[in-house]
C-alpha cells in the first residue's frame, strides 16, 4: 500500500469533487475512481501465507431481490408441494440437479460449485444487498467498502490503464468505494452499449493537448509553492484520465465489436450484454465485474417471474462459464452468483402462488478461479427450510471469493475516524471447494 | 535437446542470472532421468492405440512425477529408492534401469543425483521437531487388522481355511513373513499402498465388496506404525519421517529471486510481473496494458530472468513464430498462453523441449493439425486450448487419445469439441 491511506481523510472528498469539476470542465473528463496507482504489484514483498496461483479477477452476479433458491439451484424432488412446477432436471454433473428454468446452466454443470448452505441474518433488500456486498450490517456512522473496492484496496489493478472494478446495470451505491472513497469505488455503467460514458474527447486533439500543457504551466507554479504529496497525487488524475482515454484498451468497453454469434450466445437483454462486457473487460484484465440481474422479489405469481427472470440468467451465465472456458480465462476467474436471500418454501397460494423474503436458507454459485466444478457445498433440509450442514453466510461467501483471488483476509484497514475493518469482517473463506 | 539447454546454459553464464552453483535440476537432474529412466516412467499415454501405463505408477521425469512418487527422502541420498535401485550392483535383479535395458546410470550420474538430493534437502524446510511422528505401538495396528483385515488374512492353522492371496496378517510371524510392511519405508509397504488405493481401484484392500473402507485415521496410523520403524514390540524413539516436497519445490531448488535490475528494466518495457507464492523465486509475466506493442524483439529480453518465468502470457502480443524459438528453451516454463497471436505450427515444433509445461493456450493462433504431433511430444501437458485455431474437429479427437487424462477444449460451436473428455 504505496499510498498510506492519503485518500482517506473525509475532509479531503470536497477538495477532490472540486478536482474532478475541473477536470471535467477544462477537459472534458468524468472519471474520478481512475485516480491512483495500482498497489501490492512490486514484488516480493508481502509475507502472509496465501493462496498460491491464485485467480487474477472476479465476475459477480447480483440477483437483486432474493432470488429463488428452490425454483433454481436447491430443487426438492421429494416435496412436490414445496417445489411447485418448477420440476428438477439432472444436469453434466451427476451430484448436482437444478430446475427446468436452468437448461443451459445444466449443461455446464460440470464447471460450477453450488453452495446450498447460505443464511443471512438480513430480511429487507437493502440491508440484505449491503451485507451481501459489504460484508458488515449497516451503520449509521459510517459506510462500509463494497467487495470490488477491498478487491482494489488489496490486490491493486492489474490493467492501470482502465478502471479496476466496473459495475453493471446496478445502483451507484452498490458499488460505493463507503470509506476507501472514489479511488475505490466501482465506475457504473447504466447500459452495457454505451460502454464507457465521457470517456472520449469532447474535443479536438489539438484542443485537448492545447488545454493540457495550459493545465500543466498553471500547475507548476502551484506544485513550486505547495510542494506536497498530496497536490502531487492530485495531478495524477489528469494522467490517469488522460491515460484512459488514450489506452487501446478503452476498446474492452466496446460490445458492438463482438460478432454478431457471440451476442446471440449471451442474449439481446441488458444482462445478457452485460456479462459479454464483464468477459470483454476480463480479458483486459479488469479485476472485479459485477453485472446485476434485477426483478427476482417475486412475491406475486413466483413462477412466472423466476421462470423469466432464470431464463436471462441461464442464458447469460451458461454463455460466460463457456466462453470464458474456451478462451482460457475460467481457470483465472471466479464466476460468483449472488443475492441477498432466497424465498419461501411455502407456496403463498392467496399470492397467485407467491414465495416472500427467506434468510435462513438460499443458494449461491461459486465457480472458475480453481472452485471445483460439479460439486455442492452445504446441505438444506428436505423442505429447503433450514441449513443442515455447510452453513455460509454473506462474509463467508465474500472471505471465499478474496480468498480465491489470493488477497490476505487478515490485513485491517482503517477507516478515517481510525476504526479497523477486514475483507469479511475477519470471516473464514470455504476453501474445501478449490482443487 | 541437450543442444537447446547447452544454448540457454551459455547464455545464462554470460549474464547474472537465477540459477546458482548448486546442482540444477533442470539441466543436470532431468536430462539423466529423461535418458535413463523416461522409457518406462512416464505418464500413461497412448500410441497406435495401445495404452501405455508408467511402471509401476512411478513418473520420473517431471518434478510432479518425482514428488507424487516419493521416491526420494531430501536430504538423505542413501535412503532414497531412487538412489538404492540405481546404485546396486550390476546383474542385481532389481538394478535400475534393468539390465535387460542395457542403459545403466553411470557411477558420476549416480553422484550427481545423490549430491543433488543432499543439496536440496538441506535447502528445503526442516522437518518440524513440533510435529514427531506419533509414536505407534503394535497394539493399535492388531486392533486395525482384526477388524479389517483378518476374516480373510486368517492363520490357516486357526482358521482351518486358505488365508487370501496366501498372506497371514493376524500372526507377527505372517506379517514379517509376508514382505508387505517395510520398517520406515510407508512408501515401498504393500499393505500400505493397498488401502491408500482409491476406491474404484479394483486392487484396493480391503476390497470394496467388504465394505470395510479403512478411515483416513486409520491409514495415517499404519503409515506412522511404519514410519517409526514397525516395531512389534515396546515403542522406541520416533525415528524421523521421510522429508516430502512438491512438484514447485523441486523446480525451483537453486533458482535465485530474480535480479531486481532485470526485473526494473522489463517492467519498464511494459512487463506485469508477480511473483508466483510468497517464497517462490518464480515469476509470472504478462502484457496487461499494450499488448500489441510487444514483439519478438522483446521476447529476447526475457533472458534476463529465464530461470524464474513459471507462467508467461504472451496473448494479443504481436509476436511470431521466431519468438518462440527463445521461449522453448525456458525449461521451467508451466504456464505459457499465446491466445490471439501470429504463433502457428512452425513455432509450436520448437516448444518441444518444455518438459515442465502443463497448461497451453492456442486460442485465435495460427496453429493446425499438423502442429499437433509436436504437441502430443510435450507430455507434461495436462490442459490446452484450440478455439478459433485451425485445428479441426478430427485433429482433437486424435489429441484427446494421445492425452487420455488432459482438459483439451476446442471450439465453442461444437458442444462434442466444446469442452474436455475429463
Amino acid at each position: 500500500m504505496s499510498d498510506s491511506n492519503q485518500f482517506n481523510r473525509a475532509d479531503e472528498l470536497t477538495r477532490r469533487q472540486f478536482m474532478c469539476d475541473s477536470a471535467r470542465k477544462y477537459l472534458g473528463v468524468t472519471l474520478a475512481p481512475m485516480l491512483g496507482a495500482s498497489v501490492a504489484t512490486e514484488a516480493f514483498g508481502f509475507t502472509t501465507p496465501l493462496r498460491e496461483r491464485a485467480a487474477k479477477s472476479v465476475i459477480f452476479l447480483n440477483m437483486s431481490g432474493g432470488m429463488s433458491h428452490i425454483d433454481t439451484f436447491d430443487p426438492k424432488p421429494k416435496r412436490p408441494d414445496v417445489q411447485g412446477p418448477a420440476t428438477p432436471i439432472d444436469t453434466a454433473a451427476p451430484d448436482i440437479q437444478l430446475t427446468k428454468y436452468l437448461p443451459k446452466t445444466a449443461e455446464i454443470a460440470d464447471r460450477i460449485c453450488v453452495i446450498n448452505g447460505m443464511r443471512t441474518n438480513q430480511g429487507a433488500h437493502e440491508q440484505g444487498q449491503y451485507y451481501l456486498h459489504r460484508s458488515y450490517a449497516p451503520r449509521g456512522t459510517i459506510v462500509h467498502p463494497a467487495l470490488g473496492s477491498w478487491v482494489l484496496r488489496l490486490g491493486g489493478r492489474r490493467n492501470k490503464t482502465i478502471p479496476g472494478y466496473v459495475s453493471v446495470g446496478g445502483s451507484a451505491e452498490t458499488a460505493s468505494g463507503g470509506f476507501m472513497g472514489a479511488k475505490y469505488a466501482g465506475v457504473p455503467i447504466g447500459d452495457p452499449n454505451d460502454g464507457l460514458k465521457d470517456s472520449r474527447r469532447s474535443v479536438s486533439e489539438e484542443d485537448f493537448n492545447k488545454r493540457l500543457s495550459l493545465a500543466d504551466k498553471m500547475n507548476q507554479k502551484f506544485h513550486g509553492e505547495f510542494n506536497q504529496k498530496q497536490v502531487g497525487a492530485y495531478e495524477g488524475l489528469y494522467d490517469e484520465a488522460v491515460n484512459l482515454m488514450t489506452s487501446e484498451d478503452l476498446k474492452a468497453f466496446d460490445i458492438s465489436l463482438e460478432p454478431q454469434e457471440m451476442h446471440q450466445l449471451y442474449g439481446s437483454d441488458r444482462f445478457g450484454r452485460g456479462c459479454l462486457l464483464a468477459r470483454r473487460l476480463i480479458e483486459h484484465s479488469v479485476r472485479f465485474v459485477e453485472v446485476t440481474l434485477g426483478g427476482w422479489d417475486t412475491h406475486y405469481d413466483n413462477f412466472t417471474a423466476v421462470e423469466a427472470r432464470a431464463a436471462i440468467l441461464d442464458m447469460g451465465f451458461s454463455a460466460l462459464i463457456t466462453d470464458l472456458e474456451t478462451r482460457g480465462l475460467l481457470d483465472s476467474t471466479l464466476v460468483v452468483i449472488g443475492t441477498e436471500f432466497g424465498r419461501t418454501p411455502d407456496i403463498v397460494t392467496e399470492h397467485q402462488m407467491g414465495r416472500d423474503h427467506f434468510p435462513s436458507a438460499y443458494s449461491a454459485v461459486i465457480a472458475g478461479g480453481g472452485v471445483k466444478g460439479g460439486t455442492k457445498y452445504g446441505v438444506t433440509d428436505a423442505k429447503g427450510k433450514k441449513v443442515v450442514e455447510g452453513e455460509v453466510s454473506p462474509k463467508m461467501l465474500n472471505a471465499t471469493i478474496a480468498y480465491g483471488l489470493g488477497l490476505p483476509l487478515d490485513r485491517q484497514v482503517m477507516s478515517p475516524s481510525g476504526r479497523p475493518f477486514w475483507v469479511s469482517d475477519k470471516a473464514e473463506a470455504v476453501t474445501s471447494i478449490f482443487a | 535437446m541437450r543442444k537447446c539447454l547447452l544454448a540457454t546454459a551459455a547464455l545464462l553464464a554470460q549474464v547474472p542470472l537465477g540459477a546458482s552453483a548448486k546442482v540444477d535440476y533442470v539441466t543436470q537432474i532431468q536430462p539423466i532421468l529423461d535418458a535413463k529412466c523416461a522409457e518406462c516412467h512416464q505418464p500413461a499415454r497412448v500410441i497406435d492405440g495401445r495404452k501405455y501405463k508408467p511402471k509401476a505408477g512411478v513418473v520420473l521425469n517431471s518434478p510432479e512425477g518425482i514428488a507424487e512418487a516419493e521416491v526420494i527422502d531430501w536430504g538423505r541420498p542413501d535412503h532414497s529408492l531412487l538412489v538404492q535401485r540405481i546404485a546396486l550392483a550390476s546383474g542385481h535383479e532389481d538394478i535400475m534401469p534393468p539390465a535387460k535395458a542395457n542403459n545403466p546410470v553411470t557411477p558420476q550420474e549416480i553422484e550427481l543425483i545423490k549430491t543433488w538430493i543432499q543439496e536440496t534437502g538441506g535447502a528445503a524446510a526442516a522437518v518440524d521437531p513440533d510435529k514427531p511422528v506419533p509414536k505407534v505401538s503394535f497394539s493399535s495396528i492388531e486392533a486395525i487388522l482384526s477388524s479389517k483385515c483378518n476374516e480373510c488374512h486368517e492363520d490357516p492353522s486357526t482358521s482351518g481355511k486358505k488365508a487370501k492371496g496366501g498372506l497371514v496378517l493376524d500372526t507377527i510371524g505372517g506379517i514379517r513373513s509376508s514382505g508387505s510392511v517395510v520398517p520406515g519405508k510407508p512408501e515401498t509397504s504393500e499393505l500400505l499402498i493397498r488401502m491408500e488405493l482409491p476406491q474404484n481401484d479394483e486392487d484396493v484392500m480391503p476390497p470394496k465388496k467388504t465394505g470395510k473402507e479403512m478411515t483416513k485415521s486409520e491409514i495415517e496410523t499404519v503409515r506412522n506404525w511404519i514410519l517409526g520403524g514397525a516395531p512389534f514390540g515396546d515403542v522406541g524413539a520416533p525415528v524421523q519421517p521421510v522429508k516430502v516436497m512438491t512438484a514447485a519445490e523441486v523446480l525451483s531448488q537453486g533458482v535465485k529471486l530474480p535480479p531486481a535490475a532485470a526485473l526494473a528494466k522489463l517492467q519498464d518495457l511494459g512487463a506485469s510481473i508477480t511473483p508466483i507464492s510468497a517464497d517462490s523465486p518464480f515469476v509470472s509475466v504478462e502484457f496487461i496494458s499494450g499488448a500489441s506493442k510487444i514483439g519478438d524483439d522483446f521476447v529476447k529480453q526475457l533472458f534476463l530472468i529465464a530461470p524464474n518465468i513459471s507462467e508467461l502470457d504472451l496473448s494479443r502480443t504481436s509476436i511470431t513464430d521466431a519468438a518462440l524459438e527463445h521461449i522453448g528453451s525456458f525449461a521451467r516454463i508451466t504456464k505459457l498462453n499465446l491466445a490471439n497471436t501470429q504463433v502457428g505450427d512452425a513455432g509450436i515444433a520448437k516448444l518441444v523441449d518444455l518438459k515442465n509445461l502443463d497448461w497451453l493456450n492456442l486460442y485465435g493462433t495460427q496453429v493446425s493439425d499438423a502442429g499437433l504431433p509436436e504437441i502430443a511430444k510435450i507430455r507434461s501437458l495436462k490442459t490446452m486450448y484450440f478455439y478459433q485455431s485451425k485445428v479441426t474437429s478430427e485433429g482433437l479427437g486424435k489429441l484427446k487419445v494421445a492425452f487420455p487424462q488432459a482438459k483439451i477444449v476446442g471450439d465453442i460451436k461444437s458442444k462434442k469439441d466444446r469442452f474436455d473428455n475429463l
